[in-house]
């Protein structure tokens, strides 16, 4: 396994690796400077070749980098972020680091290979999923991008070529992206603003990125370029020409062949070079500020004229225009009828000027639009008439070139505007009313049976706002002109439009179809595979409201929350509920996606109550939901708080019912609450349910290529599925996908399909309009709700508190039972401070069990792991062997700040930290499982985020499993951060520019004085029993400077002491009077009996069995 | 003794006709002292000529009989008033150096930064013969082998038929070396090159040195912008990661894509070739989208 990287030096692109294993051994190099784990050459190439047979191709070679090291008498190179990540390991702020030289073996690609070695390597790094023993440096994103762009250029054919004259004198030809324009230099900056350091830390390149951008993009553009014309046999067209008596072929020569070499003579190579780039630079003028520039102004005829067809006169006015404030300093007919009145002087002087400049403009103009030549003829060039004809080739194919090129061009309004041209219309007439078999809701009804209904349809030809028959389109094809004026509006007749709308009308006659086919026609997506252009669907009745989903279910929309739900419904949360109602009266799946903190849970639950609710007495069959296990405690919760009433089983656990059990309790459930894993392994007995509706909360666990856990879920019957999720779906294809395909099997499309149609030209392309028409197409089945949108935010408080209801994992139910059940033993025989010891240790084990098993067993704390006793297999993970080192430290802690204080102390390791892999598996403890999918979500959503933690070892375990497992490099302050570095982490925090969206502090070094207004979410992952403290860390966030909602959410382990305590806090208990503010010293006080009570493990069903 | 004039020919008139307007040769120091650069020239010419031609050609030189003189490449066309009703065409065709010893030259020449110094300020620095001749290139700086033959340099053609150098060539000569003392640089435009090529190209010819290419593209402002790249020493803690402006970047909508319209911005060839090259690239241009789109949708880029 190693990571690998790639550079560009010397013309040719490096590709180099880090050896995982070689690094984890902490192997170093004998010869100094070497790169003590790069990948030896011929691991490169066998693994490269294994990836995509070729890829491995390059010839072995090495290269001098300058790279980050930790700073010492002998610097020691740092793993790459990538490889940090995979080795769990932290750098210890502390230290400083240098930029010393260092040399790595690598992989060269030659120049002409380079392009297709990035986009074969992306594209077989995508298809193996994971499956290789290479992992993708962080660089490399940036490579791809670069990579497209160069494709990008050739394909839009902003490619030019050039004349280039070599050291050695000779010349060459070569195909380059023109840069140049506004727009592309603002992405060529772009470009170079976000390369990665490592890009140009070649050692002697002196870290300039230009040579790196302008070599790579060259080399590709012209591989890409040169290949398809020698492919093309170009050549040929040059081969009986002399290349030393004309210099376009001379150049040419350069051009279209395998070489490059321009066949001219010195002095003519020379003089090719020159004027080459005078013309070249004609292309810059567009760039150049110009004082004044032509304005192309197009009138359309008037109303009244006598010929409004294919004779009629349009003109094109001439002006001088303000380039910089858009507006016309003079008519060109102005500036000459000046001129016969005789002006003297200054005034002479100036307006001489101005038609100067007027008849320059035109002749740089005249040079792409050489219909101009034209009024050049003339004296006193004021415009040029032109016929339909011209008029039209004047819009489509003149004004683009000219816009281009720094003109300003105005044209009639409609131009361009989709009413002005042919477009066809799906009509779907259904009625205001419900089909009866979806309304019913009954058993047996198929999934998906409303995206299966038939609903009639016909298709419309419309020009303009008129809908025209067969007969008008044959008169407008013979007439043949490609613009015709209706009822007072020009449209834009391309004659394949009109042959393609006869074509259409003749062959839809209308009829039934499905709906899933409709909405997927209307898309422009299946169907007519005539190029008429689909402006959209008109529909009646139901169809109607589906289409215009939450906006347009009005006379569906639920004015208050079902009866039984005890809660209150925000507004939006009401019209979610109407939505989820409306498709599920439907038959219809759909994604409910809002932003995290809007309240889905409720949102469904109100849903459940509701379909009760309108039963009229009818058995409604029972829902099965399907979460991660960290969030099923919130859920149980979530239910009993606000539909009691509602009947929950929750599968899950050793001793959870199968077969005929199973389906007994099923039976008298109306909610089947169980995890992801447990469906997976009950997939035989749930698949024989007949669920009224499955629903999968972070349904992002879904995902692609298809799982085992996947297959499973979408094989169990039901009749409808919802899928909730808190990540921006829509920006996240092959998510969006995955979910769909869930919730609405088929309406994508396949896979493969799929990515050809949205994700390529979405990701790769940024084609706008394929954006659109997904959007459009999954409108009716997702619902996103931002926290910031505005009919959200007027309902929201300025601070939400929450708290997240932990399932403890099955290693930390039992290391916590083992703890108690050993200081319960210990305390009946020791008194004192003795017994006030053991307490305050059992304590604080207890805690870190919470927090995660790694945590207590010491693997964060060390360099070096313990011995790998997860606990898995058993006994040997008994508590009281471990150190007495932790239990003194409690023991000696007798006021809040100093306990802090220990606490934090607790993990004091010099130097990086190096987690065992198994240390950094989030699923080892709920919390941390939790987490991840909050911060992804929270990431993600473009949020940032503070998440305090009383100890620096789980701090630094923190920021090694968000490193891993979202591939985000976390802030983390703590009691050892130097005052410099504090201040350096705030600002880059604060800078929210979302590079650093996560922070994690000590509660004892961060709960105070900083302004962290950057954060929307406060988390609190483990708890100091005082509100005043915790409310003082939320308030880094919520204070004055906060422009968003805070999140607050507090994290609390089901079963354990964390939840007694905070109950008792929050039922400001006489006992809670006592913990407040006195840290943990009153435990000590308690009573065997009440300990056992405090602390033992509540089991609910939910813990372990994973 | 008179002789009646011989009616049945024109009278031939003892002295030459009058010019009006045409070049005199009227320096103070006569024919001596030009500078190293000229002299040779003219020193060379007298020297071929028999005495007697060379001080009519001087006679003439003063008296203004060269009408008119063109310097072109590697050539000097004049027009000298004799006898005759017409002034005899005659031209001096010097030997140009090839392409190739040109290069050579203006490589050696790019060396120094004096050599493009003082040609800026028209001045002929003596280094320059030295370096031809230790080029070895086929002519020296300096022309000193005139006369009628080809091998000779110049090699001399008058209308007026004599023996070269003639009367005409020597008078020629007088116009184009004191021309020469005051533009040495027409010395290059003798051996095929305009001085103000001869410069353009040393100072190409520097710049290729100095960037390790030169090119016809002009470069975007980005390239040249050094504020978007912070010094590495900076990036140490963020080294492997794209920066923020990628997302930037891909946020960016495509280019809406208008067909050939970089080619149509350019116009037609200002390089003055016949092959008809923008027609070419028109094609070009077309298979070159069809193969890019290919690769956007996926296709391996080598499937040439």
């Amino acid at each position: 396994m190693f990571v690998l990287h790639a550079n560009w030096a010397g013309s040719a692109l490096h590709l180099w690796g880090e050896s995982v294993d070689a690094a984890r051994g902490g192997k170093s190099s004998a010869r100094s400077q070497a790169h003590p784990w790069s990948t030896p050459p011929n691991d490169l190439a066998k693994a490269l070749d294994a990836l995509k047979a070729g890829l491995g191709s390059g010839t072995p070679d090495t290269l001098r980098l300058l790279l980050p090291h930790l700073a010492g008498a002998q610097p020691q190179v740092l793993p790459s972020s990538k490889l940090a990540a995979l080795l769990g390991r932290v750098n210890d702020d502390a230290q400083s680091l240098t930029l010393e030289p260092c040399t790595v073996s690598t992989l060269r690609v030659a120049a002409p290979h380079a392009l297709d070695c990035i986009l074969t390597l992306r594209d077989a790094m995508a298809a193996s999923s994971g499956t290789t023993a290479i992992a993708a440096g962080h660089e490399l994103e940036w490579w791809y991008a670069l990579a497209d762009f160069s494709v990008n250029a050739v394909a839009d054919q902003r490619v030019v070529p050039t004349v280039i004259q070599e050291r050695s004198g000779s010349f060459r030809g070569q195909w380059r992206p023109w840069l140049n324009d506004g727009e592309t230099n603002e992405s060529v900056a772009d470009l170079t603003a976000s390369m990665p350091a490592v890009v140009r830390a070649v050692d002697g390149a002196d870290g300039q990125a230009w040579p790196i951008i302008d070599g790579f993009l060259a080399a590709a553009t012209d591989s890409l370029v040169r290949d398809s014309l020698v492919a093309e046999t170009y050549e040929e067209s040059i081969e009986a020409c002399d290349p030393t008596t004309d210099p376009h072929v001379a150049w040419l020569s350069g051009l279209v062949r395998s070489t490059n070499a321009i066949d001219a003579g010195r002095g003519g190579a020379f003089d090719l070079l020159r004027s080459a780039r005078g013309w070249l630079g004609l292309l810059d003028d567009a760039r150049e500020s110009r004082a004044l520039s032509l304005g192309l102004r197009l009138e359309e005829p008037a109303l009244d004229a006598a010929d409004s067809g294919i004779d009629a006169t349009w003109r094109v006015h001439f002006s001088l225009i303000d380039p910089e404030t858009n507006e016309t300093v003079i008519d060109a007919s102005a500036l000459f009828a000046r001129g016969e009145g005789r002006r003297r002087g200054a005034a002479q002087a100036r307006d001489e000027e101005l038609s100067g400049t007027l008849l320059q403009e035109l002749a740089r103009a005249s040079r792409i639009w050489t219909e101009l030549d034209e009024a050049l003829e003339e004296e006193c060039p004021t415009g040029i008439d032109l016929d339909t004809r011209r008029a039209y080739q004047f819009m489509r194919e003149v004004r683009p070139v000219l816009l281009e090129a720094g003109f300003v061009v105005e044209i009639p309004s409609w131009w361009g505007e989709s009413t002005s041209r042919i477009n066809a219309h799906l009509l779907i007439d259904s009625p205001d009313e419900l089909p009866p078999m979806m309304s019913q809701g009954a058993r047996g009804a198929a999934l998906g049976g409303g995206l299966q209904s038939l609903v009639g349809y016909r298709w419309q030809v419309t020009l303009g706002s008129q809908i025209v028959s067969v007969d008008m389109l044959e008169r407008l094809a013979a007439n043949k002109a490609p613009l015709v004026r209706i009822g007072g509006q020009w449209i834009d007749l391309r004659p394949e439009d009109i042959e393609s709308a006869l074509r259409f009308l003749r062959g839809h006659p209308g009829g039934t179809m499905t709906l899933i086919e409709a909405l997927r026609m209307a898309n422009g997506i299946d169907g007519p595979p005539e190029a008429l252009p689909v402006a959209g669907i008109q529909a009646t009745g139901w169809v109607r409201q589906l289409i215009a989903g939450t906006d347009g279910s009005e006379s569906f929309r639920l004015t208050e929350a079902p009866e039984a739900f005890k809660g209150t419904l925000r507004p939006y949360q009401l019209s979610g509920l109407s939505w989820l109602a409306f498709l599920d009266r439907l038959g219809l799946g759909g994604c409910l996606a809002d932003d995290m903190g809007l309240g889905k849970t409720i949102q469904l639950i109100a849903l459940l109550q509701h379909e009760r609710a309108v039963s009229n007495g009818q058995p409604v069959g029972p829902t099965l939901l399907v979460t991660p296990m960290s969030v099923m405690g919130n859920w149980r919760r979530e239910l009993q708080r606000f539909s009691p009433e509602l009947r929950v089983h929750i599968q899950h656990g050793l001793d959870r019912p199968a077969g005929e059990r199973l389906r007994s309790a099923v039976e008298s459930a109306d909610v089947v609450l169980t995890t992801y894993a447990i469906t997976v392994r009950d997939k035989d007995d749930l698949q024989t349910i007949p669920w009224r509706r499955v629903v999968l909360d972070e349904a992002q666990y879904i995902k692609n290529p298809p799982t085992k856990q996947t297959a499973a879920i979408r094989a169990i019957q039901s009749q409808s599925r919802i899928a909730l999720t808190g990540t921006p779906v829509e920006n996240r294809l092959a998510e969006l996908w995955s979910i769909l395909e869930f919730c609405c099997p088929g309406y994508l499309g396949s896979q493969p399909d799929f990515r050809r149609r949205f994700a390529v030209p979405i990701e790769r392309n940024r084609d706008p309009k394929s954006g659109e028409r997904l959007r459009h197409l999954v409108r009716p089945f997702v619902l996103r709700r931002l926290k910031t949108d505005r009919t959200v935010i007027s309902d929201l408080p300025p601070l939400v508190e929450a708290r997240q209801h932990i399932t403890l994992s099955e290693e930390q139910t039992r290391l916590y039972e083992q703890v108690v059940k050993a200081m319960l033993q210990q305390v009946d025989q020791a008194e004192g401070i003795r017994r006030r010891g053991l307490i305050l240790s059992a304590l604080v084990k207890l805690k870190q069990i919470c927090n995660h098993p790694a945590h207590f067993l010491g693997e964060a704390a060390s360099g070096v792991p313990k011995k790998n006793d997860k606990g898995s297999n058993g006994s040997d993970a008994s508590p009281s062997k471990k150190s007495g080192k932790r239990t003194k430290t409690a023991a000696q802690a007798p006021s809040a700040n100093d306990a802090l204080d220990a606490i934090e102390a607790e993990a004091d390791a010099a130097g990086p930290i190096v987690l065992p892999p198994d240390a950094l598996l989030p699923a080892r403890s709920g919390k941390t499982q939790r987490l991840m999918e909050m911060l992804e979500e929270i990431v993600a959503a473009g949020d940032s985020a503070l998440v305090f933690t009383q100890y620096r070892a789980m701090g630094h375990l923190l920021v090694a499993m968000i490193r891993q497992a979202l591939d985000v490099d976390a802030l983390f302050l703590h009691g050892g951060t130097p005052q410099g570095r504090r201040d350096e982490l705030v600002e880059r925090f604060q800078r929210s520019d979302g590079s650093t969206p996560i922070f994690v502090l000590s509660l004892k070094a961060g709960g105070v004085g900083l302004n962290l207004t950057a954060a929307n979410h406060v988390i609190h992952f483990d708890r100091w029993w005082n509100p005043a403290v915790e409310n003082q860390a939320t308030d880094r966030a919520f204070r004055i400077g906060q422009t968003r909602t805070v999140n607050v959410h507090k994290y609390v382990c089901t079963g354990t002491l964390e939840e007694r305590i905070d109950q008792m806090i929050e039922q400001k208990t006489e006992l809670a009077a006592n913990i407040i503010g006195a840290g943990d010293a009153w435990l000590t006080e308690l009573s065997t009996g009440q300990l056992k009570d405090l602390l033992s493990l509540r089991r609910t069903g939910m813990e372990g069995g994973e | 003794m008179t002789q009646l004039p011989d009616q049945s020919r024109p009278r031939q008139p003892e002295n030459p006709r009058r010019v009006i307007g045409g070049f005199r040769f009227k320096r103070k120091g006569g024919i001596e002292n030009f500078p190293w650069h000229a002299d040779p020239l003219l020193r060379s010419i007298l020297t071929a000529a028999t005495p007697e031609t060379a001080e009519e050609g001087n006679r003439y030189a003063a008296a203004g009989q060269t009408a008119t003189m063109i310097v072109s490449a590697g050539k000097v066309t004049a027009g000298v008033q004799g006898r005759a009703s017409r002034p005899y065409q005659l031209e001096f065709h010097f030997r140009a150096w090839t392409p190739e010893e040109w290069e050579k030259l203006i490589s050696a020449l790019s060396a120094e930064a004096q050599y493009s110094a003082r040609f800026l300020v028209d001045e002929m620095p003596p280094g320059v013969a030295t370096l031809t001749q230790s080029l070895s290139l086929g002519a020296p700086l300096v022309p000193s082998k005139p006369g009628g033959k080809a091998t000779n340099d110049p090699f001399i053609t008058c209308a007026c038929g004599g023996k070269q150098p003639c009367k005409h060539a020597v008078a020629a000569m007088h116009i184009l070396v004191e021309r020469l003392e005051t533009e040495p640089l027409l010395l290059f435009t003798l051996r095929g090159m305009p001085p103000k090529q001869v410069i353009e190209r040393i100072q190409e010819r520097r710049t290729l040195s100095a960037r390790g290419e030169s090119h016809a593209h002009p470069l975007p402002t980005a390239a040249s912008d050094s504020s978007l790249t912070p010094p590495l020493t900076s990036q140490l803690e963020d080294f492997w990661r794209p920066g923020r402006r990628l997302h930037d970047y891909a946020a960016r909508p495509a280019h809406a894509h208008v067909p050939h319209a970089l080619l149509r911005r350019l116009g037609a060839s200002p390089l003055g070739g016949k092959f008809p090259l923008v027609g070419l690239l028109a094609s070009i241009y077309d298979s070159v989208r069809a193969r890019g789109l290919r690769v956007r949708d996926g296709d391996p880029t080598n499937g040439a």
